[in-house]
């Protein structure tokens, strides 16, 4: 079996490298679809989301720094791309150990944007997530336009750049 | 293999179901994660060589509504485990099919659920923390406007570290959406060792819960756990509420755990041993922060599933113009009798209790601040191993801010300081106490690069390691959107690091990490 996974790594290695499914990234794939419920209990599919617009996917948690100190920057980004079809969704990936604190901080902030819960993490994993924040900006066509790991001071701009672009019908930078 | 046999069936079944490929569209995307290190790792005071090399391929194919997961892993050897001889496999792979709106959802293989909050089944990944309860079976949801169901059946894998035993586990959850936004569900789980190891041969457990959305929000819920070879009825309560009041935000949950102790597959001897015992298939919310600061998440509290009750409050407040302040209090201890249902504060029932705050702030655009504080104390008398083989009060007090400034449209800076006392009060009235310390400092280059230098210091007399500062640096490139390369060159202390009440010693290390992940 050992033997057997060596040659499927390296041989999914080889197919990857040699063909323009690596050097294209994530860029330009189809969204994976899901189907979450909201902190209010409704559910909301992807297919909803993109339906006015494109749509920034930020995975966060409650115990993340990182995650809140992006979040008011986003939040700006929300309220000033709304009324042109742009949507931020906040997807929480709070699990059992800390679901109860999700709505309480969304609500004190006065958020507006729509906040879904995985609770299990699958549909980060979907989109390629392995920590948060992770963000994921995906046209109103349903594919994946730009994606960010992490958050660092000065990300808000490419972002605010990457969604100006699409709502101008432009590809980006 | 018995479920990829399953598998294969599903999905010629939905391939018949589905119009042909040239009218669907086929989509395989993934990630790709290597980590490396050269260095030397300090355990128990002895050094050793410590080189690593793991590799985590993961490939999602979609076409219409199915999906193949696959995971290739390589480990030359892992970064942690107990042999340390690596393993090279097809770790992961599962065939999915999700119907329309998600109302019915297929997947065998590699199956992962929580029900509830986990009482009675939470089947999940760590990596990180090297645990792993996820089945090799068959799961199955449906759900109508008023109903929702779930069952759920497969073998565990007791995986290179042996948290997890191997097992046979089947279970079935229904979940009825009443008016009035109220939610009641029940749930059963059955679970067979493969091998009945000096422990059960059997455990059955079943429970329920009832929700209710609002302006208060309410989940209560219950698991009583039968195990083969206990005589006690073993049990788990937690009830979480939660409402908001303008700027305020305001939780409260309590728990009250008396499940069943399983213990770590790996002997107490063993280098890599998990200090702690671990539910495997149970994951009850831990009722206590867990994510606090790099000095103070060194000395958590380690739940003990087996006997304890607690409570935690936790108030957030969102003025605006000063920025965010959470302020937690946890409370917990073993129970004072079988029956009792509050925390006890006698010094025998081993009792712990935590205050935390943290305030974030953004004063201008351009300034970004964080300050923490907190202070714990817990009285740990048990003999566990090593971190509960003292009699004695642990206390510690901590202190931090980190601010970032953008003082410029490219650059960021990031200065960063905490400081902790730590003091220790055995039960003879002597005590010992220390100062413990972190810095930080570092540059930020238009979002994608970056680079700090942390240095560690403690005033402890004899530290493990027979060293008293600790300076590493990190580099981080995000490039192109899809890779990201992390190095960090130095030296790292190390600590218990505790997730989900699943806690793992990470070992000194001196040296050179990389990691390198690629979205595709």
């Amino acid at each position: 079996m050992a033997r057997t996974g060596r040659w499927l790594l390296l041989f999914a290695l080889a197919i990857l490298s040699a063909t323009p499914i690596w050097a294209q990234g994530i860029e330009g794939k189809t969204a994976p679809d899901f189907t979450l419920k909201d902190i209010d209990g409704d559910r909301i599919s992807l297919a909803d989301l993109t339906k006015d617009g494109p749509v920034l996917l930020d995975f966060w948690a409650t115990w993340c720094v990182p995650c809140k100190q992006a979040m008011p920057k986003l939040a700006e980004i929300h309220e000033d791309f709304e009324g042109d079809g742009f949507q931020l969704v906040a997807i929480s990936i709070d699990n059992t150990r800390s679901l109860n604190k999700v709505k309480p901080y969304v609500r004190s902030q006065g958020y507006k944007f729509p906040v879904l819960l995985d609770t299990d993490s699958q549909v980060l994993r979907k989109y390629r997530g392995t920590s948060v924040p992770h963000t994921v900006l995906v046209t109103q066509e349903g594919t994946i336009a730009k994606v960010w790991i992490g958050y660092h001071p000065g990300e808000e701009k490419e972002i605010r750049a990457e969604i100006t672009a699409l709502l101008e019908g432009g590809a980006g930078d | 293999m018995r479920y990829l046999g399953i598998g294969i069936l599903l999905l010629l079944v939905f391939t018949l179901t589905v119009p042909p490929v040239s009218a669907q569209e086929f989509n395989l995307s993934g990630n790709n994660e290597v980590k490396w290190a050269d260095g030397i790792e300090t355990i128990g005071g002895d050094q050793r060589t410590k080189r690593y090399f793991e590799d985590r391929l993961n490939i999602d194919g979609y076409y219409g509504n199915l999906r193949l997961g696959l995971r290739f892993t390589m480990l030359q050897p892992s970064e942690f485990g107990e042999e340390q001889t690596g393993m090279e496999t097809l770790e992961k792979r599962f065939l999915e099919y999700t119907g329309y709106d998600g109302d019915l959802y297929v997947r065998a293989g590699h199956v992962y659920t929580v029900w509830g909050r986990g009482l009675t089944l939470a089947l999940m990944e760590d990596i990180v923390q090297g645990f792993d309860s996820g089945l090799d079976g068959v799961h199955v949801k449906g759900r109508t406007e008023w109903v929702e169901a779930e069952a759920i059946s497969g073998r565990s894998e007791a995986g290179y570290l042996g948290l997890v035993r191997e097992a046979q586990a089947s279970g079935a959850h229904v979940a009825f959406n009443l008016p009035y936004n109220f939610t009641l569900a029940g749930q059963a789980l059955l679970v067979t060792p493969v091998e009945a190891v000096n422990s059960y041969s059997e455990s059955r457990t079943w429970g329920g819960y009832l929700a209710y959305s609002g302006p208060v929000d309410a989940h209560i819920e219950h698991a009583q756990e039968y195990v083969s070879v206990s005589d006690d009825e073993n049990r788990g309560t937690y009830a979480g509420f939660s409402t908001y009041v303008g700027k305020f935000g305001i939780s409260l949950d309590y728990k009250n755990y008396l499940y069943y102790r399983y213990g770590s597959g790996l002997g107490s001897g063993s280098t890599y041993s998990q200090s702690v015992d671990v539910l495997p298939f149970h994951s009850a919310p831990i009722v206590q922060r867990e994510f606090t600061s790099n000095l103070f998440g060194k000395h958590p509290h380690i739940v003990r599933f087996e006997d304890e009750v607690g409570a935690q409050v936790e108030v957030t407040w969102s003025p605006g113009s000063i920025g965010t302040l959470v302020l937690s209090m946890a409370q917990s201890s073993a129970h004072e009798t079988e029956d009792a249902w509050l925390p006890s504060l006698k010094e025998e029932d081993s009792p712990y209790r935590e205050v935390f705050a943290e305030l974030q702030s953004y004063p201008s655009p351009e300034i970004y601040l964080i300050g923490w504080a907190g202070w714990n104390e817990e009285l740990v008398y048990y003999n566990e191993g090593a971190v509960r083989s003292r009699v004695s009060w642990n206390k510690r007090t901590v202190l931090g801010a980190k601010t970032e400034y953008t003082f410029s449209p490219e650059w960021t800076v990031l200065v960063g300081a905490e400081g902790m006392n730590v003091e220790e009060i055995q039960i003879d009235d002597s005590s010992e106490s220390h100062l413990e310390a972190l810095l930080n400092l570092g540059f930020i280059y238009r979002a994608n690069y970056s680079v700090t230098a942390a240095l560690e210091m403690t005033g402890e007399e004899n530290p493990d390691e027979n060293r008293d500062t600790w300076f590493n640096v990190q580099a981080r490139a995000f490039i192109a959107n899809r890779h990201e390369l992390l190095v960090t060159i130095g030296q790292e202390r190390g600590g218990l690091v505790c997730t989900s009440g699943k806690c793992r010693l990470v070992t000194p290390f001196n040296g050179v990490k990389v990691t390198f992940t690629s979205l595709f």
